[in-house]
């Protein structure tokens, strides 16, 4: 078996609220502001249908194949070559993704924090601190994520309520000034975001009891949708539409903050907590990747892999984009397609492949679930 | 091809590994068979070699705590999944696989050794019939002309007719008043009996010794364990054993006031150096005959006894028998100190947070003892190591459930900041002045700015010199004789504090910083915490000053991924929360005692219920206290 820990339902609702909400947080606002302007806070929201119907999808298919992960029945849904290539696109889709990841965060960093530092540094740090994690296994990493979940989340709040001074209601109206269809296409980034949860399906088989694992993600999905709502309307409500040329609105938000004229930018703080889910999300990844690889070569252990992917990785984050523009461009234009193919098509197709050609056993009792067959 | 390409990287690696240990010794110049530092050097380059390497089999977990039968059946519709609810065959088969492994196997102590035993013609090491041949034993195993304070007095026992026996004991070790009584016995009143009764030793046990304790042995060796730990022997004419009656009297210090865990409310009693009377320290508190006491003899040379305690009808059984296991299989030479003991059988050595719990209030042993966990005393040692502990556990202490839970959890919480102040204040307040200064003031950036305009060196050097002044001030005061310990706070106050920055040497905002993170670091109450604490703490100003709130950060996650792998006899050291288990309303703030109607989950105690009924009867409606605090 290629990984031994157990994670709990908990432990998954967090791994997915981070893994979703770490780079949401603070790109999304701008992004979906661009398209919608004052109505951006209804894109997340609209969003979250779709991440739904992902989180379902996924639990289907984790029930139809109990005890394998997404590389896995993929070969058992698709035939073992084709399945093979496909899996070697989702693990593209890892990488890939990853690398614009971290790209985002030595941007934001060298952005924001550390300007002088040049941005490989925070990657090789990342990545080498991640490896680490990765290398323990994913019951390490659903803990880590669990202890420092609370803290993220307490901060976040404390930050948009202590905004609250600036907000504006005013800035939200007129309501629907232009119709529905700036939201929908405003929609399609988050719901590319909501996506992420497709991960799900590279850990699914080790959860504790495979078969809540469905419920567990709805639940994240509805918390990530409240988390990204309230994130655009706060920014929204403090600086109207301009919020689309801001580069990272929520930092921007933050620095408003100013308590009792002793803690003034408090931007740092938050920077520092938001690099912990970062972490979360970036191992993630990484996580599914390496777990991903070793399947696809059926080794026996993933852990020789990990850091020849951090190389690659680190390599990928440099590589993937010239400058911070074109990063969020990619994120606007290219992203969406690619996305919303590997993330939603695919998976349905697969399920309806598998549906049809009649591959794995829904016969098999969903509690003996959890077993890796090799 | 892909089982090929398996194949070698198994193989591949270790003879690597060999060759790269093999080149850095000899490049070290040290033959790395020969040399005692070779080997050392071997180790080290291993360990290192094992991180970053490819393992096989890496399994690291030895021993897993896991759920009880009451536990596996009520889990799953009580909470999702928790950490360990695995069904059951499952958990079995990984529970099977870590003990078979064959890296621990135990191994039985070794028993105490002498190279001169007695060698008598029928059986060596036996208590010979004829009384001289015990003699002269007796004189073989402790060099006696020679051993002045061990004594050997002959007389004859008061019968009719006269029965020749001699005793053995240890001055300064066994109680004289006892003996006084004893020999008063056999020399005496022995009168009373009947001319011509055959006197064997177990007739003498029975009606003549009124000592306590009395035990028939026939071997050297246990007689001599037992006389080393100040039993008095005797032995007589035509009896193949020997009678140790317990006279242990030695001058000990009296139960005191415990020294490193004051507390102002709640038992004012601390352990003493003596295993006996520590153990009923303990059994006062708890009266109960489920409350077992084993005694395991650890020392290969020097025998110490460790006395595990536990309940037995709430301990874990895997959970005893684990410390069993890991007791007995120690070779050690001797151990004076349950902070030796600590070392040899905690999970994770070279990890810097302390796995156990040591302690020297019996009333926090009894409580963890009702809690299902184990304590385990050594015989002169004034402390107890309580496991399994988490962290939480070591950031309490016995004052706050006698505190009504409202103050008690309002020490819980300063005490809980006040950690996170000694761990990360010095290292942020220099990721604060180096990195990101707009978060400070504009009033208090320019103060701080005026204090540093005369100070020579950057503020790193300043915190590290500061820091280590306080370290040191720390460590002389322990130190120091007592009669000129009050010095110290002159020296510490006027010179280091008031002195430093008249001569610009430091800043005084930092005097005030170094000052509070010392208070904070002072406010942990283990000991051992405090420790790993204070050296955290020069990581994160290393950290801070490196990278400002981004080496913070990965600080943090580094000592997170390192506590987080934590076990602690199989128990998640970070439990409960993470991962995250029923907390029992125990652990940073407290609820009150009425409502902690269950043992911490994450023990795994047999029986989980704490108050099964109405834990204020009184109140009418029965329940006392429902969760919303109304009684109506």
């Amino acid at each position: 078996m290629l990984e031994r820990g157990k994670i709990s339902c908990v432990q998954t609702f967090y791994l997915l609220v981070v893994l979703v909400s770490a780079t949401a947080v603070i790109f999304l606002p701008a992004i979906t502001a661009e398209a919608a302007g004052r109505d951006a806070w209804m894109a997340p929201l609209l969003a979250t249908l779709p991440g739904i119907f992902l989180a379902l999808v996924i639990s289907a298919l984790g029930k139809r194949f109990p005890g394998q992960t997404l590389i896995q029945y993929l070969q058992a849904a698709l035939g073992s070559w084709p399945g093979r290539a496909a899996g070697l696109l989702y693990l593209f889709y890892f990488l890939h993704t990853n690398g614009i990841i971290i790209r985002e965060f030595g941007e934001l960093m060298t952005a924001i924090v550390l300007p002088r530092t040049p941005p490989l540094v925070f990657h090789v740090l990342i990545l080498l601190l991640c490896a680490w994690a990765v290398r323990e296994g994913l019951e390490v990493l659903a803990r880590v994520v669990e202890l420092t979940f609370p803290f993220m989340i307490f901060l976040f709040t404390a930050a948009i309520l202590l905004t609250a001074g600036d907000m504006k209601l005013g800035n939200l109206f007129p309501v629907l000034e232009n119709g529905l269809k700036p939201i929908i296409k405003a929609s399609l980034p988050p719901i590319g975001w909501r996506g992420e949860i497709i991960l799900l399906a590279m850990f699914l088989p080790y959860l504790a009891r495979p078969e809540a694992g469905g419920r567990c993600a709805v639940v994240a999905v509805l918390f990530i949708g409240l988390i990204l709502t309230a994130d655009a309307a706060a920014n929204t409500l403090v600086f109207g539409p301009t919020v689309a040329r801001l580069t990272f609105p929520t930092f921007t938000l933050v620095r408003q903050v100013s308590i009792a004229n002793f803690l003034e930018r408090i931007d740092a703080v938050l920077v520092a907590l938001w690099v912990l889910g970062m972490f979360g999300k970036i191992c993630l990844f990484y996580y599914a990747a390496v777990l991903g690889a070793a399947q696809l070569a059926n080794l026996r252990s993933y852990r020789p892999l990990v850091l020849p992917v951090g190389v690659v990785l680190a390599a990928l984050s440099i590589a993937a984009a010239e400058n911070s523009r074109e990063v969020t461009e990619y994120i606007v234009k290219g992203w969406p397609p690619f996305s919303l193919t590997i993330e939603y098509i695919f998976p349905t197709l697969v399920l309806a492949v598998a549906y049809l050609r009649g591959v794995g056993g829904v016969s098999k009792s969903p509690s003996a679930g959890g077993r890796n067959p090799e | 091809m892909v089982k090929n390409k398996k194949y070698r990287l198994e193989i591949k690696q270790p003879r690597l590994a060999a060759g790269i240990i093999f080149f850095t010794a000899k490049a070290c110049g040290l033959p790395p068979a020969v040399n005692v530092w070779g080997v050392e050097l071997k180790k080290i380059l291993e360990t290192l070699l094992r991180l970053i390497t490819y393992q096989p089999d890496f399994d690291r977990e030895g021993f897993i705590l896991r759920e009880n039968e009451y536990d596996r059946q009520s889990v799953p519709e009580r909470r999702d999944g928790g950490q360990k609810s695995p069904g059951g065959p499952e958990g079995g088969g990984r529970n099977g696989g870590g003990e078979g492994s064959g890296r621990r196997t135990p191994r039985r102590a070794a028993r105490p050794r002498r190279k001169d035993e007695p060698a008598g013609e029928a059986e060596p090491g036996r208590v010979h019939s004829r009384l001289d041949e015990n003699r002269r034993a007796v004189e073989r195993i402790y060099g006696l002309p020679a051993n002045k304070d061990v004594i050997l007095r002959e007389f004859s026992l008061g019968t009719d007719p006269p029965l020749r026996a001699f005793m053995v004991f240890i001055d300064g070790l066994a109680d004289r008043k006892s003996q006084y009584r004893l020999l008063e016995n056999l020399m005496i009143h022995c009168r009373i009996l009947r001319p011509g009764d055959v006197m064997s030793a177990s007739r003498i046990m029975t009606s003549l010794l009124p000592g306590s304790q009395v035990k028939n042995l026939d071997s050297f060796e246990k007689i001599a364990d037992a006389v080393n730990y100040g039993d008095t022997a005797f032995f007589f004419e035509g009896s193949d054993s020997a009678l140790v009656v317990e006279t242990k009297g030695w001058e000990a210090r009296t139960v005191d006031r415990p020294e490193t865990e004051q507390t102002i409310t709640g038992p004012q009693e601390a352990f003493v150096e003596n295993l006996r009377a520590n153990i009923a320290l303990i059994r006062k508190i708890i009266r109960s005959s489920d409350l077992y006491t084993e005694i395991i003899p650890v020392g290969a040379r020097f025998r110490s006894d460790v006395a595990v305690m536990y309940i037995k009808d709430l301990a874990n059984p895997d959970l005893v028998a684990e410390v069993k296991r890991r007791l007995s299989s120690i070779t050690v030479d001797f151990v004076t100190d349950v902070g030796m003991l600590e070392q040899f059988i905690e999970d994770s050595p070279y990890n810097l947070n302390p796995q156990t719990l040591a302690t020297e209030r019996p009333d926090r042993v009894a409580a963890a003892l009702a809690e299902g966990k184990v304590a385990m005393l050594l015989s002169g040692s004034p402390f107890a190591l309580v496991v399994p502990t988490t962290m939480f556990s070591q950031l309490h202490t016995g004052e706050e459930t006698y505190l009504r839970w409202q103050y008690g959890s309002f020490i819980r919480y300063i005490r809980t900041f006040s950690f996170y102040l000694a761990l990360l204040l010095p290292g942020s307040y220099l990721a604060v002045t180096l990195y990101h200064q707009e978060m400070i003031p504009t009033e208090l950036l320019l103060a701080i700015a005026g204090n540093r305009e005369r100070v020579p060196f950057p503020t790193v050097v300043e915190m590290l010199l500061m820091e280590f002044s306080f370290e040191l001030v720390r460590e002389a005061g322990l130190r120091i004789p007592g009669i000129i310990g009050s010095t110290i706070g002159i020296v510490g106050a006027l010179i280091l504090g008031q002195a430093a920055v008249q001569a610009n040497i430091v800043s005084p905002i930092l005097v005030i910083l170094v000052a509070v993170t010392g208070l904070a670091s002072f406010s942990i109450p283990y000991y051992s915490l405090a420790f790993a604490v204070r050296i955290y703490r020069f990581f994160y100003i290393a950290m801070g000053a490196l990278l400002g709130f981004y080496g913070i950060t990965i600080g943090l996650f580094i000592q997170i991924l390192l506590t987080v792998n934590l076990k602690t006899f199989g128990l998640p050291y970070l439990s409960p929360a993470g991962p995250r288990t029923f907390p029992g309303r125990d652990m940073v703030g407290r609820l009150p005692v009425f409502l902690q109607r269950r043992r911490p989950d994450y023990l795994n105690a047999l029986d989980d219920v704490r108050l099964p009924g109405a834990p204020r009867g009184w109140v009418e409606g029965g329940d006392g206290g429902s969760e919303d605090g109304s009684d109506r």
